[in-house]
């Protein structure tokens, strides 16, 4: 699966859009996973990432208290992952270094601008093991919307922020009837994990209202 | 998705949420066109009708495929002739327990319909059959359980027409036949009616480096600076004592 992998903008945009999510292999880490796994998100909500989330239940910007979705996580055995995403390195490199104190024995994939991504992992002491890179997108792109409005779209793995919500969401700005905090939580509401930066959205919904 | 015409009072917010643009006003009324329709929930679960209008019914085959656009698809009920059928595959995301790409090796993992335009099925078996002529073999999940001839990439006639937000396909190959998949790519790329994403997936070797990104470097194909990372933090659990490494 690639949800968190696809997130397009420059260089400038991504430097404050670092997603981690935890994973686990039947028969292998998946023993007591729901305990693990909830103390893998109290981990990461406790070095304050903009959203966090976990699928079976929904996520911080959808409204879903926290306390909510670690007890969900904790009691499921199911291995559906904690996401996060974070708005600074400093915040990830602190994420890493007490995940592998803690040896919690998760998959942990962490997501971002991979030089800086690479570099958060050796101030941890982690070394990456694999990589997954994008090449971009192929075929008929005269389907696809406007390059910024995909730079909100994509912070969606599943695809459920629709460019058309971007847009009704950049004509209602427009007009005063809502501000920039309150559209970027409409945006961030439907992704149900938790992956979406709704402070990036607020940065980029501010260049493309100018637009 | 349904919307119960005798609720709705065709205010339209509910088209925002649609991730086909299938909601149209019709009459006064919003309706949804069943053929565009990715069944993915996202108008309903957006909770903006102020009617709740919105509804949905349990889909026969070949419909049901369409539920994996759905991202609480394992919430509900799915109805197939071929077993539960997941778009899932695995990825980087246990690498460093599964040793699935080893130094040498590439993987790709390729998303018709990715980002949010959709695809049909047909555009799937179309990208399956160009690369699959390589001789590589795909990650089982949705797409492969839908052949009837996985050597040829012939799938399902009945699956032909149907739609997907996005599905995935991975497979496995050597650095050194990067070349010939990146020509594959480009062919299928020039005669498709959909988009399609592309990543890599591959070791990081001891110094650091990522070999099949010079690979990709002479053939002038971009990459993104932004991508995924296994810390190699995965460890047996429970089974026995030792490191995944």
């Amino acid at each position: 699966m690639t949800h968190t992998l696809h997130r397009r903008g420059t260089v400038e945009s991504l430097e404050h859009d670092y997603t981690m999510f935890n994973n686990v292999q039947q028969g292998i880490n998946n023993i007591n996973v729901g305990e693990r796994a909830a103390t893998f998100l109290k981990i990461m909500v406790k070095n304050k990432p903009v959203n966090a989330g976990y699928r079976w239940i929904g996520s911080l910007s959808a409204g879903v208290p926290l306390e909510d979705i670690v007890n969900e996580r904790e009691k499921q055995s199911n291995i559906f992952s904690c996401n996060a995403v974070f708005d600074s390195k400093d915040k990830l490199v602190e994420t890493l270094k007490e995940l592998k104190e803690k040896e919690l024995g998760l998959c942990v994939i962490v997501g971002g601008l991979l030089k800086e991504v690479f570099d958060a992992a050796n101030k941890a002491g982690l070394t990456p093991h694999t990589v997954n890179i994008p090449l971009g997108i192929w075929g008929k792109k005269e389907l696809l919307p406007k390059e910024k409005v995909l730079w909100i779209t994509t912070m969606c793995g599943h695809n459920m922020v629709p460019p058309q919500l971007v847009n009704s969401i950049i004509e209602q700005i427009k007009r005063g009837s809502i501000s920039l905090e309150d559209a970027s939580k409409i945006l961030s509401k439907p992704c149900i994990c938790g992956a979406f930066n709704p402070k990036r959205a607020e940065e980029v919904l501010k260049e493309l209202i100018k637009e | 998705m349904r919307i119960d015409q005798e609720k709705c009072i065709g205010c339209y917010r509910c088209a925002a949420y649609c991730t086909a643009n299938a909601i149209s006003v019709i009459e006064c009324l919003a309706s949804v066109d069943q053929e565009k329709c990715l069944e993915c929930g996202n108008c309903l679960r957006s909770e903006v009708c102020p009617t709740e209008a919105i509804y949905e019914i349990p889909l026969d085959w070949p419909r049901s495929i369409r539920m994996n656009s759905d991202p609480l698809i394992f919430k509900k009920e799915f109805k197939t002739p071929v077993g539960h059928l997941s778009r899932v595959t695995s990825g980087i995301k246990r690498n460093e327990l599964m040793r699935k790409y080893e130094s040498g090796e590439v993987g790709f993992m390729i998303s018709p319909g990715r980002p949010g335009v959709g695809t049909t099925l047909e555009n799937v078996e179309k990208i399956y059959r160009a690369v699959t002529g390589l001789g590589v073999e795909f990650q089982p999940n949705l797409v492969t359980s839908l052949m009837i001839d996985p050597k040829i990439g012939k799938m399902r006639k009945e699956v032909l027409k149907e739609r997907i937000l996005y599905t995935d396909m991975e497979f496995k190959t050597e650095i050194d036949r990067i070349p010939e998949v990146i020509e594959k790519l480009r062919e299928v790329s020039n005669n498709i009616d959909t988009v399609f994403s592309i990543s890599i997936m591959c070791r990081v070797e001891a110094d650091m480096s990522i070999p099949a990104l010079t690979a990709l470097e002479s053939l002038g194909v971009s990459y993104y600076p932004n991508g995924k990372a296994n810390m190699g933090l995965g460890r047996w659990v429970g089974l026995k004592t030792g490191g995944g490494n």
